[in-house]
């Protein structure tokens, strides 16, 4: 069985956010652990890094979250939609990293004013689709 | 040059995304390469903490302590192309002592309210800068009289 990597997100204000990927199966040793550094994705404003010969990022970055979102999230669904992750900090489970995102806009930058309906909290591509019909609105 | 804050300076306020008073605790304030003021708060260098133990980046929370020299003598200082009006991006290759190895290392500096503050720290692949594939290149802000534009992805003028 393959086990679902986990992400962890970090914000700061005004639109600072990173996603951390992490094997939950791996104890934490506290040792510093070398990767390639930051480089841009083909998707605006969305950096990401890779541990040293890895196939798939481990660290995503963008700077402006807060106006780049749209096309992040987009970028997301489209270039990076095959690999599912556990969110713990979200209660979300097996999604794509565009939903996760969508969950980190709601909840950082909303401050998770988007309140779900109770029968489509586990629906997470519906968040997706309301943060990006939110974006629309805005635009 | 790095200072500490005078009494009037302790504290700075700065607007959230919704228009809130944000109170923070200066740490000391560094003169940027071009003589501009960067305060560098608590929650700043906690953030860039936590960011860098996230990524089991060890050997470099203790380089947060090289943040003035990065702000004071970079290499390169670029204008963040998706953010151009309140984002400016420092980058040094520095020496990890950890690591026995150079690494190109960014500091983002962001302003708001005419305040300029330290707002993230990391390692960045040696070459290959933010906005470094654009069709149109991110502004230079700052260039080196020894830094190399192709160094760092960009094309030579």
């Amino acid at each position: 069985m393959i086990m679902r990597r986990q992400l962890k997100f970090l914000f700061q204000e005004p639109g600072m956010l990173e996603a951390v990927a992490s094997n939950p199966v791996e104890p934490k040793t506290n040792k510093h652990d070398p990767s390639l550094g930051y480089r841009d994705s083909y998707i605006p404003d969305l950096m990401v890094d890779y541990r040293v010969a890895a196939e798939h990022p481990f660290a995503w970055i963008s700077y402006n979250f807060h106006k780049t979102y749209p096309s992040v999230i987009w970028g997301l669904k489209l270039l990076m939609a095959t690999e599912l992750f556990d969110v713990p900090q979200a209660g979300l489970t097996a999604v794509p990293l565009h939903d996760a995102f969508s969950w980190a806009y709601a909840h950082f930058v909303l401050e998770d004013e988007m309140r779900l309906a109770p029968e489509t909290v586990n629906a997470a591509s519906s968040l997706t689709r309301q943060v990006l019909h939110y974006a629309a609105a805005a635009a | 040059m790095v200072r500490q804050p005078k009494p009037a300076e302790e504290y700075i306020t700065i607007l959230d995304n919704r228009g809130r008073a944000r109170v923070q605790h200066v740490e000391y304030i560094v003169v940027d390469v071009r003589d501009e003021q960067i305060y560098i708060t608590a929650d700043g260098l906690a953030y860039a903490t936590d960011s860098l133990e996230a990524k089991d980046f060890y050997a470099f929370v203790s380089e947060l302590d090289q943040i003035p020299a990065i702000l004071s003598a970079p290499e390169i200082v670029i204008r963040d192309h998706t953010s151009p009006d309140d984002t400016l991006i420092y980058y040094k290759h520095l020496y990890i002592m950890l690591l026995g190895s150079h690494q190109l290392i960014a500091v983002v500096v962001k302003w708001r309210q005419g305040v300029k503050f330290f707002y993230n720290f990391h390692p960045q692949e040696s070459g290959k800068i933010k906005g470094y594939r654009e069709p149109v290149p991110p502004e230079i802000w700052y260039l080196s009289s020894e830094a190399n534009l192709k160094g760092f992805g960009l094309p030579s003028t």
